[in-house]
């Protein structure tokens, strides 16, 4: 037992000296070499996170304006407008009517090789001439660089179909045909692709009613499912959804537009450098 | 081939070429021809043309494409699978007409983001 208590003692006594501080030592004192390659690999790895995230690199900006002006060089018959967003990616503006040559220009010239569709999305703006914008995202796997083209359309105007240049873009050139309503062109088969049959109207337009047309139910006596017109079970009625609590004062979040890159008719760009391969 | 038979590429769906050389240099050949087509002062055409001059004449210095294959980083196979894609891309450059001046401007405020 005299034994344990005496360890106890050692014990106690050594946990109240690490406590106490000691003069003359300071154990933060380490040689400066070490705390500064520490601290540059710190610094690295932020770096790296900065710009794997694709956020302002500029390096990366200069390559994408140089490509850009590239291609509005070669297409000056349909390129309307390039810029560079915030986060570093480089976008298209277009022309409708150079949906075809446009792509097969990024997806089969030496400097672009944009071989991949990544997507096809649309978006709805009804207070615009053209109501709708069609977004193509292409993905280059040779240069490891993506970049997206724009165009634009409305409800009546067919666009042209980009299923000869990319074979992948039928059911994406569908899914846009079926949430908004646009009619490609020459699309080899043109239908609906994630509604049910007999669906009315488009629900990715902006006049889309958030509940829909139309309502399903089961009839115990028909024993089947049944459509009707939507018909809302409750009277209208204004819901005050406002917090009680006091809350921040409004904060907006803030767009940040998209850096143009000015176009001059006539001028010759130098040919970009290929990105490193791999 | 440096004494050693290439058996595969080792890329799914990408079969050996047979006679890759002359494979290439004739794309290369049909692609310029397409070019020719187009006016001078086309961009596209001038890009294009010294691109392909330059590997063409790479090409032509020497009979082992092995050379041409250090120099571009890919296979020959995928070489000639490049020079496809650019024959399609020159045809339907020449198609549309792309040096021709734009076409149509968009309507203004189209690319004005955010809207309001």
């Amino acid at each position: 037992m005299s034994h344990l208590k005496q360890l106890f003692r050692v014990l106690n006594n050594t946990a109240k000296s690490s406590l106490r501080p000691k003069i003359g030592f300071n154990c933060f004192n380490v040689p400066a070499r070490i705390l500064s390659t520490a601290a540059t690999a710190k610094e690295a790895t932020q770096e790296k996170s900065v710009t794997s995230t694709g956020l302002r690199d500029p390096e990366k900006r200069a390559k994408l304006i140089d490509f850009g002006r590239y291609c509005a060089e070669c297409l000056p018959k349909f390129i309307q407008k390039i810029q560079v967003t915030h986060v570093d990616e480089l976008e298209i503006m277009i022309a409708p009517e150079g949906v075809v040559p446009v792509l097969a220009f990024l997806q089969g010239h030496h400097n672009c090789q944009f071989t991949s569709i990544a997507d096809i999305g649309g978006m709805d703006v009804p207070s615009r001439a053209y109501r709708f914008e069609i977004i193509y995202n292409l993905l280059s796997l040779n240069f490891n660089s993506r970049v997206r083209v724009k165009t634009y359309t409305d409800e009546m105007t067919p666009i042209d179909s980009c299923c000869e240049v990319f074979e992948g873009a039928n059911w994406y050139e569908r899914e846009v045909h079926d949430m908004f309503g646009v009619f490609f062109y020459a699309h080899p088969d043109l239908r609906r692709i994630l509604t049910e049959y007999g669906f009315v109207g488009h629900p990715f337009r902006r006049d889309f009613p958030l509940t829909g047309y139309t309502e399903y139910r089961y009839d115990d006596e028909l024993g089947s499912i049944i459509e009707e017109p939507l018909e809302l079970a409750q009277e209208f009625r204004k819901f005050d959804l406002e917090t009680p609590w006091e809350t921040f004062p409004a904060n907006p979040a803030i767009a940040i537009p998209a850096e143009e890159i000015p176009l001059v008719a006539g001028t010759v760009v130098a040919e970009p450098q290929p990105e490193a391969k791999k | 081939m440096s004494g050693v038979l290439k058996t595969t590429t080792k890329l799914a769906g990408l079969a050996l070429a047979d006679k890759p050389r002359e494979a290439l240099s004739m794309i290369y050949r049909r692609t310029l021809n397409v070019l020719q087509s187009m006016p001078k002062e086309s961009n596209y055409r001038r890009h294009t043309e010294k691109l392909l001059t330059e590997r063409l004449a790479y090409l032509e210095e020497d009979a082992d494409v092995t050379r041409m294959e250090r120099k571009y980083k890919y296979q020959v196979e995928e070489l000639i699978w490049h020079a496809e894609d650019e024959l399609k891309c020159a045809r339907a450059m020449a198609k549309y007409k792309v040096w021709e001046p734009l076409v149509k401007g968009a309507p203004e405020n189209q690319w004005k983001w955010p809207v309001a």
